[in-house]
């Protein structure tokens, strides 16, 4: 996708839903933005155009334990750091237990973003 | 033999929410019969975002989403048993299951709530011919190595099948530092949603082939590749139209089937359709008293829907066991006037019986058939109740096709032709007691298979069209799960509910 188009077609993935966004850039330069069903797929519009962001999941190794944990950054970052955040999240092996929510690392890659555990690892409790 | 009030079978999203919700309708004695060794279900795996945007409006993983229930179920105390494998469901509520604590055990149930989940279609569901070396899983196999076991299944892995845990895995796997050569889908377009081939699929430039196929599978001991190939609009494969592509990996991900071994084996009437239970509006199948929900019934896109179905299969029968509680309490007060203690739990439940296919027989003749019209297809539930206590009803379905500026709307005739149609309500109306299942299986079969459609073209005579409600969509994709919600009120004088969709095909 060419920043410089006039004309460009989206996808939003704010919710399940994907409502096909249209947005056109008018002579003065301002955004107008169709096709969403809510706010939101304007708010999505801009951002994804200026600088897109995700939310990142993966896995977290722990220390002497076989299973990893589940992790979420708690805001969107940018896309553009997504493999540079994931690296940064593969380096990371802290010592169980680990707590649903407990922040596992601060300011990730500096975007601000803590990475979260999203369950419960405790050694030699089985899943 | 153990007796439950209710018991849930499956501790996944549409289990648990049905348990929770049949206790805040005031059932006690509620059984979770789950056979994994955590409650979740196929959440456990699912350590992405993007759940409970509807239930919660919070953007959880499926991980967190799994764990809000499985926190209610704790706090309530509502019973569960994990690694424990329903072998059989009877026809009398009976259930046999199997766990290392307690061996084989027989449970008798009040009611049941079925919500056993799907499986992922297989490989050999899909017939892809070639070598059978190590290395080809379901996307769902996949993840649950790499989620909750941490094993990496693959370095270079093709797709066949672009269902969404498909996609979802295929970002994994990129972010893991895998190469996911390609996605193969057999139809021109995705079978995931769209926001997920935006997320997973264009962000990391992953190709995808479509109207393709895998024509062989390459490899001794482990695939080494696959060979690809177009097809034709038949599906067949077009000769000379084949090219390698070399993969350690071969994750198949072509949609998914509901489980429902334990459905048939108590003889409940099944939709060809859905490939789930038969159901009233209120969720309940062919026999009273055992309920159905979430994708054992019928495949959902988003577990919000499921869990919501969870819930209303826990309401409707926890208001089952109440009606069933009075009727039984009303028939042994007229009865047994004299001693009113000794009447044994025996002549009580022999009661229930009577009174349960009294009512069965009376509701029978008082069914609205759903029916499927113009590009509609696997709705739920088939048949409303003329007198269902509910005070709404969500249908769900799915588009045949592709459409934008689409309508769809709910109609009924005024005047039902006697020919195929009318054969079809007969033939429900009469079968009664055991023989309902297959009886009534037939009748609804055809029923979902066209006999709405050919009707709706317009060739009987004498007919009016009265519109239930007319719904505007901007563009409905195959892949889309459509939720229309109808207030019973307007249902109750129709003879029938058609539904359809209206709009430019794409």
């Amino acid at each position: 996708m060419k920043k410089t188009d006039k004309h460009q077609e989206l996808i939003c993935i704010i919710c399940p839903r994907g409502c096909r966004l249209t947005a056109e850039t008018g002579p003065d330069g301002k955004l107008e933005i169709s096709g969403n069903s809510c706010p939101r797929g304007i708010e999505y519009a801009r951002q994804e155009l200026t600088a897109p962001m995700r939310v990142l999941t993966a896995l977290m190794r722990l220390q002497n334990m076989e299973k990893p944990v589940s992790v979420k950054t708690d805001r969107p970052v940018p896309k553009a750091l997504l493999f540079d955040c994931a690296a940064e999240i593969y380096r990371t092996h802290p010592a169980p237990p680990v707590r649903r929510g407990d922040i596992l690392i601060r300011d990730l890659c500096g975007t601000g973003c803590n990475v979260v555990a999203t369950r419960d690892a405790i050694a030699g409790e089985s899943r | 033999m153990k007796e439950v009030e209710l018991v849930v079978i499956g501790g996944g999203a549409a289990g648990m929410a049905a348990a929770v919700s049949a206790y805040k309708n005031g059932v006690r004695d509620i059984l979770i019969l789950e056979r994994n060794s955590a409650l979740g279900g196929v959440l456990q795996q699912c350590i992405h975002n993007g759940f409970g945007l509807h239930r919660f409006k919070e953007d959880l993983t499926g991980v967190e989403f799994a764990a809000r229930y499985a926190d209610m179920v704790q706090e309530l105390r509502i019973p569960y048993l994990l690694n424990t494998f329903v072998i059989e469901l009877h026809s009398d509520r009976t259930i046999t299951a199997v766990s290392p604590e307690e061996g084989l055990m027989e449970i008798r149930a009040k009611a049941v709530v079925l919500a056993m989940g799907c499986r992922e279609r297989s490989r050999n569901a899909l017939l892809i011919p070639g070598a059978r070396g190590a290395g080809i899983m379901t996307a769902g196999t996949a993840q649950r190595y790499l989620n909750i076991d941490g094993y990496l299944p693959g370095r270079r892995i093709v797709i066949v099948g672009s269902g969404d845990i498909g996609l979802i895995m295929a970002r994994q796997f990129v972010l893991e530092g895998c190469e996911v050569a390609a996605v193969v889908e057999i139809m021109p377009y995705s079978g995931g949603l769209p926001r997920n081939m935006k997320q997973c699929i264009e962000d990391f430039d992953i190709p995808v082939y479509y109207n393709s196929v895998i024509s062989e599978v390459c490899g001794k001991e482990r695939v080494s590749s696959v060979l690809v190939g177009k097809v034709d609009e038949n599906r067949r494969l077009i000769p000379g139209t084949e090219f390698e592509i070399s993969c350690d990996t071969l994750l198949i991900s072509a949609g998914l089937i509901p489980e429902n071994e334990l459905t048939e084996s108590a003889g409940i009437a099944m939709s060809r359709a859905t490939k789930g239970a038969l159901v009233t509006e209120d969720l309940q199948t062919s026999i009273p008293g055992i309920f159905s929900c979430g994708n054992v019934l019928h495949v959902h896109d988003l577990v919000d829907f499921v869990s919501e179905e969870g819930e209303e299969a826990g309401r409707n029968a926890a208001a089952w066991l109440l009606a069933e509680k009075e009727t039984a309490l009303k028939e042994t007060a007229s009865k047994e006037t004299v001693s009113k203690e000794a009447v044994s739990k025996e002549a009580a439940s022999k009661e229930t019986t009577l009174a349960e296919t009294a009512s069965k027989e009376e509701t029978k003749a008082g069914n609205i058939r759903v029916l499927s019209g113009d590009g509609v297809g696997g709705i739920v539930p088939q048949t409303v109740r003329q007198d269902t206590p509910l005070p709404e009803v969500h249908f769900m379905f799915r588009p045949l096709a592709r459409y934008r500026d689409a309508v769809i709307t709910a109609r009924y005739r005024d005047t039902v032709n006697t020919s195929g149609a009318g054969e079809n309500g007969a033939a429900r109306t009469a079968s009664t007691g055991g023989q309902t299942g297959q009886n009534s299986m037939n009748a609804s079969g055809a029923g979902e298979n066209g006999a709405a459609r050919t009707a709706s073209t317009g060739g009987q005579t004498g007919q009016n069209n009265r519109i239930l409600i007319r719904k505007r969509f901007l563009a409905l994709t195959p892949g889309e799960m459509c939720k229309i919600t109808i207030p019973a009120e307007k249902l109750k004088n129709a003879p029938e509910i058609i539904f359809d969709i209206e709009g430019t095909q794409v």
